[in-house]
């Protein structure tokens, strides 16, 4: 009879991992794994940025035409008269006025941020693996023991 | 009378309770993934009507201040200038310079296709909605037992309810497509032999009044009296069923009531004792008509109606009732090829000359038969 209770209490056990495992680890994992693609979109975003800003700069281009997108792949023509000054998005929805040498300044010590962050998600990827990992190894003991 | 026996089956042993409810969750799951693809459109077409607005609007100054984006990240002070051309991407990386209104008229174009295509997803939840409110349906039925009941189909005939027998003949559904046993056919056999012998029988009585032709053509005869005081009658009823084309066959029956009137005329003219009559079914009826018809006019229809009427009515096994409907023209007659003799008829004479009959139906085929005899 107590090993039928024990055998119970194990089986509970086992069930009770496994949805931490399913409900908790893994939902997290995926929510880590998609915040770090958003800081790589960030980098890409950042890094065409720098290089366009550099092109301007190699070019000493004051003023420039673009097609720009009004939706629906329906573009106009717009005209941009002094190029010399770049609003750019630091964040919190907050745009700030930047020269050139200013904007690449910024540019770098975002990417630097991104860097940093995008290693954080990547470790906090890691340590939820591993917690998976180790959960189902428990798991598998648990399951190994009754048999004895 | 034979009646068609019915089956008895649960309905959960046809539809489990359980399978169904899954099913039902599945087309739920569907519905689900059919909703957000329905909002997405819809986003698509309240993004588009933005931009025909937009679109329209720009071409009203020469530049617009804007700022123009450069990467998502970062753009510059600016202005639109050429407000009156947009490129347009026409699909597969080919663009078209337009003009406001012509890109107008595409978008216009683009939104008249997102909006069909929203109705045909409206339209595709509609029924799967519909489908899995029976699913939900079937489960609940199933776990409460209920029980399917399944039986033969039999249509009553109405002239036999409205007769004095008062007992319906009935035959078995065309729609059944039930195949008579032998057993069945073999007694409808031999009431129909009975049946032709009685009225044989009869019909020596007052052979010497009647047209030979008549009787060769059709194996009916109306006896020379017929028309004189409409009291004897004898006829043949061909009733078409439903398979039949009811606009032909309604402009059929009128035109057999036409030549009826003129074979009145004639008939009693010339006291030829051959006519035709034919009954307008009421329209809610299909098609069902009674022709007896002048010799040789028709002969080919009539035999086309049999041969539909053979194949289609097997008669069930009732006893034959002595029917005298007192029909005008216009009234109804419902499904069967139906005989009656003159002498159940004796009794009972009609008002108008238009007379109908219910009676012991049998398979026209018959009529072959007792031609063939006589002829």
């Amino acid at each position: 009879m107590e090993d039928d209770d024990l055998l119970f209490l194990r089986q509970e056990k086992v069930k009770k991992y496994e949805e931490f495992v399913d409900r908790r680890l893994k939902p997290d994992l995926v929510r880590a794994i998609s915040q770090r693609d958003k800081v790589f979109e960030q980098q890409k975003i950042f890094s065409d940025l720098k290089r366009n800003i550099e092109n301007l700069e190699r070019n000493g281009v004051t003023s420039l035409r673009s097609l720009i997108n009004l939706g629906s792949e329906v573009y106009a023509q717009a005209d941009v008269p002094d190029a010399r000054h770049v609003f750019v998005d630091i964040g919190l929805g907050f745009h700030v006025e930047f020269t050139w040498l200013e904007a690449l300044d910024f540019i770098s010590k975002k990417e630097a941020r991104l860097e940093s962050q995008a290693e954080d998600y990547t470790r906090t990827i890691a340590s939820i693996k591993a917690q998976i990992k180790l959960v189902c190894a428990g798991i598998q003991e648990l399951l190994q023991i009754p048999a004895e | 009378m034979e009646r068609a026996k019915g089956t008895v089956t649960p309905l959960a042993s046809v539809f489990s309770a359980e399978e169904s409810q899954k099913a039902a969750k599945r087309l739920e799951e569907t519905i689900g993934d059919r909703q957000r693809e329905l909002n997405w459109l819809r986003g698509f077409a309240a993004d588009n009507t933005g931009l025909v607005n937009l679109v329209q609007r720009l071409p009203d100054e020469l530049s617009h201040e804007i700022m123009v984006p450069f990467g998502s990240a970062a753009f510059f002070p600016g202005r639109l200038i050429h407000t009156n051309e947009f490129l347009v991407l026409l699909g597969e990386g080919y663009y078209a310079e337009r003009s406001s209104k012509q890109t107008v008229e595409i978008l216009q174009r683009r939104g008249k296709s997102l909006e069909s295509q929203v109705e045909s997803l409206k339209a595709t939840i509609a029924d799967l909605e519909v489908e899995a409110k029976f699913l939900d349906v079937t489960a609940y039925e199933a776990a409460e037992g209920v029980v399917d009941i399944r039986e033969e189909y039999v249509e009553e005939d109405h002239q036999g309810t409205s007769s004095n027998s008062g007992k319906p003949y009935q035959f078995k559904s065309e729609n059944m497509n039930v195949a008579i046993d032998d057993e069945d056919y073999a007694r409808i056999m031999a009431r129909m032999d009975e049946l032709e012998k009685e009225e044989l029988a009869a019909q020596s009585g007052s052979s010497d009044e009647e047209d030979v032709g008549v009787d060769a053509n059709f194996g009916c005869s109306i006896s020379k009296n017929f028309f004189d005081d409409n009291d004897y009658v004898r006829s043949y009823v061909l009733k078409i069923r439903s398979s039949m084309n009811v606009d032909s066959t309604e402009n059929q029956i009128k035109d057999l009531t036409q030549k009826l009137e003129d074979a009145k005329t004639t008939y009693s003219t010339a006291e030829q004792p051959s006519g035709i009559a034919s009954q307008r079914v009421p329209s809610s009826r299909l098609s069902i008509g009674d022709i007896k018809e002048q010799p040789g006019v028709k002969e080919s229809s009539l035999h086309e109606m049999e041969r539909i009427d053979s194949r289609k009515q097997p008669p069930g096994p009732s006893e034959p009732k002595k029917v005298q409907a007192v029909a005008p023209v216009s009234e109804a007659f419902t499904g069967t090829v139906v005989e009656r003799s003159t002498s159940s008829l004796m009794n009972q004479s009609s008002a108008s000359s238009q007379v109908s009959s219910s009676n012991p139906s049998k398979p026209v085929s018959r009529f072959k038969m007792q031609r063939a005899n006589r002829g």
